[in-house]
């Protein structure tokens, strides 16, 4: 009997330098530390990935098409390569044993394949499998000559089908086109994202720091959701129509995916709010500054830290104008921010139904 | 004006549904308030008004209202305005046979300056609102003994 063809991503996380690691390690510790690394990198892509299945130095993973949007995937994407990067540094800094397995580990880094196709679920000797000649091109790049060149950097590697099935603008993104030929599947047009660049940033990044005094709101809950999935909440447009109310956000977004500079004006009733994104740390912290009206300007912070039980999340709103804020909107902006986030705590709780929730946007 | 509605099958006579709906008094058993007085009339004609606290999420507002409709076992609807908004909620009721009936009940609220800043939570918590009243509503009347029709 023939399997439903399914259309949706395939992503491959795949360690670079585990075989020379491999071979100058210790073989009692090298495969726990690969280990862990994978788990790291495999952590943050599921969800909204889901895990195929670890093949050696690498796993493989799929998302079919609607479960989440663009720039929710990139976010995964990208949110594996800095928790990666956490990893080794901790791993870096806190051990002190002198086995080449610990000492040589920081020398490993990581390149993601991204390619979006059809492919199949089947049954082979017992085991769950993914087939199709799609999931034959995302294999081939890993042997391809993009993976060769960019060999010691970190990188993402997209095809242009994933390109486009993710909205992006890959000029706009800065980056790098690249074509490779694969036997008897033809020549892939691919587009690479420096990871390492990211990470660089993300080791010098500033974080909006709304402070402690003139705050208008200080909310903080432990919820019983992953952070992608926190983050998503409080990230996307669709999503967070669940819990703030019926707003409609239109975003502006450079090259087509959301971060830093991304622009959005959220209205509601004749009330129209402008924010732009001003800190972007997928999965861990995001910043706005949002005019507010009635109020004025205001920073905004959301930060995201997994604990024992799901995430704790602190959102903070701050004004930031010059003078005292008006005190009535002031009252009335924390009213709605505590209920809001009261309603996102349930939403994620499952305690909410997403019907009511989505009913109220009708 | 954020609107919303929700509707309901309930099984009483219209009229029965539309006198329980009628009594501002008895508000409170059904509606998402506290504190029912009223202040001119009975309920049950145009005209009357009365006093609430309405209970919307973390919100305990005291509001005024007026009947400004009120067609015996059709419909009823009540208007609230002040400075902070225009809200106003309605039931209409169409018998669907000897002792049911529609119902339909809705609201709408425009929120006025600064209080604009809480239109998406008003909206969202009166979407949940309207839904939980009425099926409060239909226990309410249909959990009441029926009314014997009059002898003929």
């Amino acid at each position: 009997m023939g399997s439903t063809p399914e259309t949706g991503f395939l992503i491959i996380a795949d360690l670079t330098g585990y075989t020379a690691y491999l071979a100058q390690s210790e073989l009692e510790h090298a495969p726990t530390i690969a280990g862990d690394l994978l788990e790291t990198v495999v952590g943050r892509l599921d969800p909204p990935f889901r895990l195929a299945k670890f093949e050696g130095d690498a796993a493989f993973l799929s998302v079919e098409d609607g479960r989440a949007d663009g720039s929710l995937l990139l976010d995964a994407v990208e949110a594996s390569y800095l928790a990666f990067r956490r990893r080794l540094r901790s791993i870096d800094q806190a051990t002190s044993c002198a086995c080449n397995s610990c000492a040589l580990a920081p020398r490993l880094d990581l390149k993601l394949f991204v390619h979006h196709g059809s492919y199949v679920r089947t049954t082979i000797a017992g085991r769950d499998e993914l087939a199709g000649s799609d999931v034959i091109v995302v294999h081939r790049l890993l042997k391809g000559s993009t993976a060769e060149t960019s060999r010691a950097n970190g990188f993402a590697l997209f095809t242009a089908a994933a390109i486009e099935a993710l909205g992006l603008d890959a000029g706009a993104l800065g980056l790098v086109e690249a074509t490779e030929a694969i036997d008897h599947l033809g020549t892939v047009t691919t587009f690479t994202l420096d990871l390492e660049a990211r990470w660089a940033v993300e080791r010098q990044a500033r974080r909006l720091d709304v402070g402690e005094g003139d705050r208008v709101v200080n909310l903080d809950a432990i919820v019983p959701a992953d952070p992608a999935d926190a983050w998503a909440h409080l990230t996307s447009p669709e999503l967070r129509t669940l819990w703030e109310g019926p707003l409609e956000i239109v975003e502006s977004s450079p090259g087509g995916r959301r971060g830093v500079g991304t622009q959005a004006q959220c209205v509601t009733g004749r009330l129209a709010t402008i924010e732009e994104i001003v800190d972007w740390q997928p999965y861990d912290h995001v910043g706005w500054r949002i005019a507010v009206p009635a109020l004025g300007p205001v920073g905004a912070t959301a930060d995201l830290e997994p604990v024992a039980g799901g995430t704790h999340v602190t959102v903070r709103w701050a004004y930031l104008g010059i003078g005292e804020p008006d005190p009535l909107a002031m009252q009335l902006v924390r009213a709605e921010r505590e209920a809001a986030f009261a309603r996102l705590t349930r939403l994620l709780a499952g305690a909410l139904p997403v019907v009511e929730a989505t009913e109220a946007l009708a | 004006m954020t609107k919303y509605e929700a509707q309901a099958e309930i099984a009483r006579s219209a009229d029965e549904v539309w006198s329980y709906a009628a009594d501002i008094l008895r508000h409170t058993e059904w509606m998402s308030v506290a504190d029912a007085h009223l202040l001119d009339g009975d309920g049950t004609q145009v005209g009357a008004r009365g006093r609430e606290r309405l209970l919307l999420g973390p919100f305990k507002w005291d509001v005024e209202f007026e009947v400004v409709e009120a067609e015996f076992g059709r419909r009823l609807l009540w208007r609230s305005r002040d400075a902070r908004f225009d809200m106003e909620v309605g039931l209409e009721l169409e018998p669907s046979g000897p002792a049911s009936v529609r119902a339909r009940y809705h609201g709408a609220a425009r929120m006025h300056g600064r209080w604009r800043l809480l239109s998406a939570l008003v909206a969202m918590e009166g979407s949940a609102s309207v839904k939980r009243e009425l099926a409060q509503l239909k226990a309410r009347v249909e959990g009441a003994p029926a009314a014997v029709p009059a002898a003929s």
